[in-house]
């Protein structure tokens, strides 16, 4: 049994690995693509790798308390472990991951584990910026997981189930079986969300790069910083993964799940390119309109066209 | 006593007028003594246990309440008016009960609240003899009539003996009357729930067993605490005789004086006097609504059985809708919510706790048994089912947003509590096999967490002797343990995995997507969402951010507040990490009113749509979990690591002047409040503050009738005589 948690331990760094290399990748070509749009060069591939070695090897620190020293550790496995509860590749015993041992709605859940513990972390930091940042990037979540968890229902609804597994399996034998196609409204809800949870611009303000430092991680550096890098890279390759599942027919190799995640990533890009930054209550006033409406739409929808 | 015989009217006005005639003189007697005719002077017997006692017997009796001969009285008249088909006037009588309850409260409220440059009452033991005579009498004689309806038993007198008992050592140190109440408070509740079995065990636990537990934090104070311990050896005990109440009168007698003694346990906090009045309205129309509920349930089926509620065929609807009414009001329903925040802010910090984690149980434990008895045999009973999950979920989702408005520490915390229980009501509205599993679990994890969470605001408040969450800040360094208490106490109430607060989240969702509940499954999703806003706010505001300078040398919590809370969270664990222990007693207990039960997989749980392992999870995150942090413990001892104080900040090239300028905590979600702040003006507040315009109005618009003018009331006898000559057939035609 010993081994076979160790083999399953083993798989599961195999697919950390290959998604945070990923994620850090997509990370610098999305910075190269803005910075093109916006008429400069931008950074070259390599640079988020060198950002996280190099403030990974910093020879001092600065630690506000325990909840502060915990808070990286708290964000990073909230990362680690959400992507531990999806299965990445469809058919592959190997990157299944743990995807056994829970549901779609524990990942959901687990989402919340990393930013509540970096929340508690960055409290202690005793940074205003830190809260303000927090309380607005708490406030803009409850606006965005309306029309998320609208979407989440129509496609349980929709596969009557909620193994994630199930949902991919379900969208296998040519791309008219994707959620995309069988389910457009629900996908639309869910899109809306994912520009929310994205934090990008028009949805960026808990971040908000020139007012406030950088929110939240403001009073973090050094190894610190580096694992709440590594964890943004992570972290949102996750969530592609978790919507390519969901909505996109899934994977069953890892060059179609580059492919796809990275055209469902560019959403977010290209809006956030092209529209100006919300204020929070905007934001919340937006996302309890059109992507609500649509999110309610989703359930009848997928009411009236899958069950009897 | 046999119900329907003509034999009753004796008992029925002779309890009434026995009830009357006693409590009438005493209030007489005692006008007499104090000589002061404006009801708010009577405050001149404020801090003066003795007369407060007697005059409070006085005015408990008069309205009716248990044990005295007017509760007997009353509850037979109501269900005789029942039998005979006059609905209305139970309508006139309760509405009336309510009335005159407003009043004679009102007045004892003046009587509690010490005003400056009062003088005391000056009156002696002798000359209050005669009134203490006519109190001692309205108890003998109410145990008389409970004789008489046979409930004169042990088991429903314990909460009262035991309350005596207690009263009468209320001159011992505090601590010491503390360890008599949980002695006897353990044992006699022990003795009143051994032999319970199934859903009234399980509650017997948290009420019994949990009110035992946070009554250890009673310790904390040493203060005399007047009245306090005889109070909640009472109303504790009454939750125990609530537990094995077979008929509907044993159940409305343990109701009632629950009801009183939290009362008047409210009326000892601080300020507790004026939202204890709110209390006490809003829990004696819960008790009506309650009495209607049997009485018309009599009326159908012959029988005060509450197993026989379930056979009241066409009336079903009405009884059910009646008394879930009531036990709505007591769980503080959305539009009957206005009570909460008052009562759990202002009563005893300590018995806020007892409040919420285990007293407001007791509308849960209704809600259950009248939804066993009534939605179950019947087929009708879906729709008002579908009502009342609407009402459960809107309930959360308000009372989360409510809370995410509040600076009160306590105040967010009565919000959350109102919220949390509306998951447990739409719960039992699922009125499925899962649905009831996820409605007790979600009982017993707000009993753990909400005890908690009550214990470590009540340790804040001791040391900071604050409220106001933005005047703390940074008390994690002073309170390190109730720091821990608060965070996992909470993380137990947000849903985050791997805590037992996901296992009660997954079960609803479950339950809900299964029955085709889906809008309130969103609705779920969102209110949970919104609880994380103000459960980040307490421990930011409080324990985290910038510490006051004037807080720098405050103490951890007293170790007798943090012990209750760290067994807490050992339950806590323990069924996270193997929540099949809890599970199973649920679904056992559960499957003998809705039958199925739960499908296991080895360790892991299986719904129709999904499945959860919990011991495998736990493990996986924790695994997770450490890797990071053994990482960076590698990594931290190469470097050095300086640890610095919270105020030493980059503050973007500048030194912020002091730390209570930079603490992000006062209106921390005014942005939140700019979208959505709208849902949450007080509209049911204004709604309640008309209904008591109007009958004050009302009220003064009658008035003109008594004038004090003779001739006038000469005027009033003289048409009333026409009148009963008219109708008593002096109009022929």
């Amino acid at each position: 049994v010993i081994a076979e948690w160790v083999g399953r331990f083993g798989d599961f760094a195999l697919t950390f690995l290959i998604v945070a290399v990923y994620g850090l990748l997509v990370g610098a070509f999305i910075e190269r693509t803005i910075a093109k749009v916006q008429g400069r060069i931008g950074i070259p591939y390599r640079q988020p790798f060198i950002n996280i070695l190099k403030t990974f090897v910093k020879r001092t620190a600065v630690s506000h308390g325990i909840m502060f020293f915990l808070g990286p550790v708290f964000r990073l496995a909230g990362g680690i472990g959400t992507l531990a509860f999806i299965p990445v590749i469809y058919g592959s015993e190997t990157f299944a991951n743990f995807s056994f041992a829970g549901d779609l709605f524990l990942v959901i859940y687990f989402m919340f584990f990393g930013q509540l513990g970096m929340a508690l972390g960055a409290g202690e930091s005793g940074h205003p910026y830190s809260a303000i940042g927090i309380a607005r990037g708490l406030s803009q979540m409850t606006a965005y997981e309306v029309p998320f968890a609208l979407a989440v229902i129509s496609i349980v609804i929709q596969y009557d189930t909620l193994s994630i597994t199930e949902i991919v399996a379900a969208q296998q034998g040519g791309w008219q079986h994707w959620t995309l196609f069988t389910n457009w409204v629900a996908t639309l809800a869910a899109m809306l969300a994912f520009l929310g949870m994205t934090g990008y611009s028009p949805f960026d303000i808990f971040l908000a790069p020139q007012e406030i430092p950088i929110g939240p991680p403001t009073e973090f550096h050094s190894a610190f910083l580096s694992m709440l890098q590594t964890n943004r890279a992570l972290f949102g390759a996750t969530k592609l993964i978790l919507f390519m599942n969901l909505f996109f027919g899934g994977a069953t190799g890892w060059i179609e799940l580059m492919i796809k995640t990275l055209a469902i990533y560019m959403v977010a890009v290209v809006v956030g390119v092209a529209f100006p930054r919300f204020r929070v209550d905007q934001s919340i006033r937006f996302f309890f309109k059109i992507p609500t409406l649509i999110g309610i739409i989703s359930i009848i929808y997928v009411q009236m066209m899958f069950t009897s | 006593v046999q119900l329907g015989a003509e034999a009753h009217m004796p008992l029925i006005i002779g309890g009434l007028f026995i009830n009357h005639l006693l409590a009438k003189a005493g209030l007489f007697w005692l006008a007499g003594l104090l000589e002061r005719t404006a009801v708010r002077d009577w405050s001149a017997l404020a801090g003066r246990p003795l007369l407060l006692l007697v005059f409070g017997t006085l005015l408990v009796a008069l309205v009716g309440l248990p044990p005295f001969p007017g509760f007997w009285a009353k509850w037979l008249l109501v269900m005789e008016l029942a039998d005979g088909g006059l609905y209305p006037w139970i309508a006139v009588v309760l509405l009336g009960s309510l009335l005159e309850a407003a009043y004679l409260f009102r007045w004892f409220t003046h009587a509690l609240e010490a005003r400056e440059n009062d003088t005391p009452a000056a009156i002696s033991i002798g000359q209050l003899a005669p009134v203490a005579l006519a109190a001692l009498l309205l108890y003998l004689t109410g145990y008389g009539m409970a004789v008489q309806f046979g409930n004169g038993t042990l088991a429903m007198f314990l909460p009262l003996l035991a309350g005596t008992a207690l009263w009468l050592l209320d001159g011992l140190p505090g601590r010491l009357k503390s360890l008599l109440l949980l002695v006897v408070v353990a044992a006699g509740g022990a003795w009143l729930t051994f032999d319970l079995e199934g859903i009234n065990r399980i509650f017997g636990f948290i009420l019994v067993g949990g009110g035992v537990l946070i009554s250890l934090a009673t310790q904390y104070r040493n203060d005399a605490r007047r009245g306090f311990y005889p109070l909640l050896a009472i109303l504790l005990l009454s939750l125990a005789t609530l537990l094995r109440a077979q008929t509907s009168l044993a159940f409305f007698f343990s109701w009632e004086l629950m009801t009183v003694s939290s009362y008047l346990l409210i009326t000892l906090g601080r300020n507790g006097v004026k939202p204890s009045l709110v209390y006490l309205l809003f829990s004696l129309g819960s008790a009506y609504c309650l009495l209607a509920g049997f009485a018309l349930a009599y009326a159908v089926t012959g029988s005060i059985e509450l197993a026989a509620l379930g056979s009241t065929g066409d009336a079903m609807g009405v009884v059910f809708s009646l008394l879930a009414a009531g036990f709505l009001i007591k769980t503080g329903g959305l539009g009957v919510h206005i009570w909460v925040p008052g009562a759990y802010a202002e009563a005893d910090d300590d018995f806020s706790a007892l409040l919420s984690a285990v007293v407001s149980k007791a509308g849960i434990f209704g809600l259950v048994l009248v939804a066993a008895q009534l939605g179950i045999r019947s087929r009708i009973g879906l729709d008002p089912a579908y009502v009342l999950g609407w009402i459960g979920m809107l309930t959360a989702t308000f009372g989360a947003l409510m809370a995410v408005f509040q600076e009160d520490i306590k105040k967010t915390l009565a919000y959350s509590s109102m919220g949390q229980l509306g998951y447990i009501v739409a719960g039992i509205a699922l009125m499925s096999h899962l649905g009831w599993v996820a409605a007790l679990y979600l009982t017993v994890n707000h009993f753990l967490f909400k005890g908690i969470l009550f214990l470590a605001a009540a340790g804040v408040v001791l040391r900071t002797g604050e409220r106001l969450m933005y005047r703390m800040g940074g008390l994690i360094k002073n309170m390190p343990f109730t720091f821990v208490a608060t965070m996992i106490a909470i993380i137990a109430m947000s849903g985050v995995p791997p805590l037992t607060g996901f296992g009660g989240k997954w079960l609803l969702f479950n339950a809900m997507m299964d029955k085709g509940w889906y809008w309130l499954a969103a609705l779920a999703f969102f209110s949970s969402a919104v609880a994380f806003l103000y459960m980040y706010r307490i421990l930011h505001t409080v324990f985290l951010g910038q510490r006051k300078l004037a807080h720098a040398k405050l103490r951890e919590a007293p170790a007798i507040l943090l012990i209750p809370q760290f067994v807490l969270i050992g339950i806590i664990m323990l069924f996270s990490v193997y929540p099949k222990l809890l599970l199973d007693p649920l679904s056992a207990a559960v499957s003998s009113w809705l039958g199925g039960g739960l499908v296991w997989d080895g360790l892991a749980l299986q719904t129709h749509l999904g499945y959860w392992n919990a011991p495998m999870i736990m493990g996986i995150i924790a695994v997770v979990w450490m890797t990071p942090l053994v990482i960076l413990l590698l990594v931290s001892r190469t470097m050095k690591i300086q640890k610095v104080e919270q105020f030493n900040i980059v503050y973007a090239a500048e030194r912020p002047h002091r730390p209570e300028d930079t603490h992000f905590a006062y209106n921390f979600f005014a942005h939140y409040d700019r979208a959505l702040g709208f849902l949450v003006r007080p509209r049911a507040t204004a709604f309640w503050n008309a209904t008591v315009e109007w009958s004050h109005s009302l009220a003064a618009t009658m008035r003109v009738f008594y004038n004090g003018n003779g001739q006038t009331y000469a005027l009033f006898i003289l048409i009333f005589l026409v009148a009963l000559y008219l109708v008593n057939g002096g109009l022929r035609w």
